[in-house]
């Protein structure tokens, strides 16, 4: 490449590593975020049938 | 017409329309890519002037327009979150900051490593190179004060100025190299005679890449919109049930 051939590939270089980051990225936090709310909303599941059962058994105590 | 801007408005509806958009622009990316980067490495003839380094032109070229695209875009962005209070407007605003970033960055960093070989230096204070890194960073201080302020309507507001303001330097960027002597060279003209400066084998494979790196900011734009989408929608329904759908 007339000698230039380190300066070429290197621009193809970081736009082949800008092009893999931006659409590798996006996808990896949308994973994320649902996982996170996953685990959130187990846990307010959890929180509202831990909150029934007292109220079921305050019922019962009464 | 306005029920279908105001429909726009619905993050729940871009959500949904996006995701259908999306396979097709992907397919069409990866065919502009396809044939545009083996066209760019290894068929076009190389410059009379430049020899290889030409080949930069086809990252440079696209990569610098879309920096150029994604200001105006921030600002009108920013104006609609303004004028019509769009929770979505704002959503595109502060997606396209870190992705303008990106697009000026490499514009710059390209135009460096294209620059050190044929002007001789990596860097000039001339007014199209010192007029972009000023927008690389109005992007990096739109990114910046969206997290400085906590409350989520005063950092759109605040980040719509800037965008606002800070979009006159488009024009400044596109009319430097016509308005003042730089050693950036203009725009060039382009020919359909085979004999020309720049004849159909140098220009319609940079048309074929500028085609496919807007696609990938619309891909990307939209990867990242969503993602808002969810995290600001996370507490309503639609998304609950999307969450538990996996």
């Amino acid at each position: 490449m007339g000698g230039y051939a380190a300066h070429v590939w290197l621009v193809y270089l970081f736009f082949a590593i800008f092009i893999a980051y931006n659409l590798i990225s996006p996808r990896i936090s949308k994973q994320q975020f649902i996982r996170t709310q996953k685990r959130r909303l187990a846990r307010d599941e959890e929180e509202r049938q831990r909150v029934d059962q007292s109220v079921d058994a305050t019922d019962a105590r009464q | 017409m306005w029920l279908w801007f105001s429909k726009l408005g619905s993050p729940r509806w871009f959500y949904e329309l996006s995701g259908k958009w999306l396979p097709w622009l992907y397919a069409a990316m990866a065919i502009f890519l396809a044939v545009g980067l083996p066209w760019a490495l290894l068929f076009v003839p190389a410059d009379y002037q430049q020899g290889e380094t030409i080949r930069i032109m086809y990252i440079h070229v696209p990569v610098a327009s879309i920096s150029l695209a994604c200001f105006p875009l921030m600002a009108v962005a920013g104006a609609i979150t303004l004028v019509w209070r769009m929770k979505l407007a704002d959503m595109v605003a502060k997606c396209v900051a870190p992705i303008g970033a990106w697009f000026s960055g490499l514009a710059l960093l390209s135009g460096a490593i294209w620059g050190e070989p044929i002007w001789g230096v990596w860097w000039i204070w001339d007014a199209r190179l010192t007029s972009m890194l000023i927008q690389f960073f109005l992007f990096i201080g739109v990114i910046a004060l969206r997290s400085a302020i906590e409350s989520q309507d005063a950092a759109a507001k605040a980040c719509a100025v800037l965008a606002i303001v800070g979009a006159i330097n488009v024009p400044i960027i596109k009319y430097s190299v016509e308005w003042w002597n730089t050693l950036h060279q203009p725009a060039s003209s382009i020919s359909m005679d085979p004999m020309a400066p720049n004849p159909p084998e140098v220009w319609v494979p940079l048309l074929v890449m500028i085609a496919g790196v807007y696609l990938f900011f619309i891909i990307t734009l939209l990867l990242r919109t969503r993602n808002e989408i969810l995290t600001r929608e996370r507490r309503s329904k639609w998304v609950q049930d999307l969450v538990r759908k996996g």
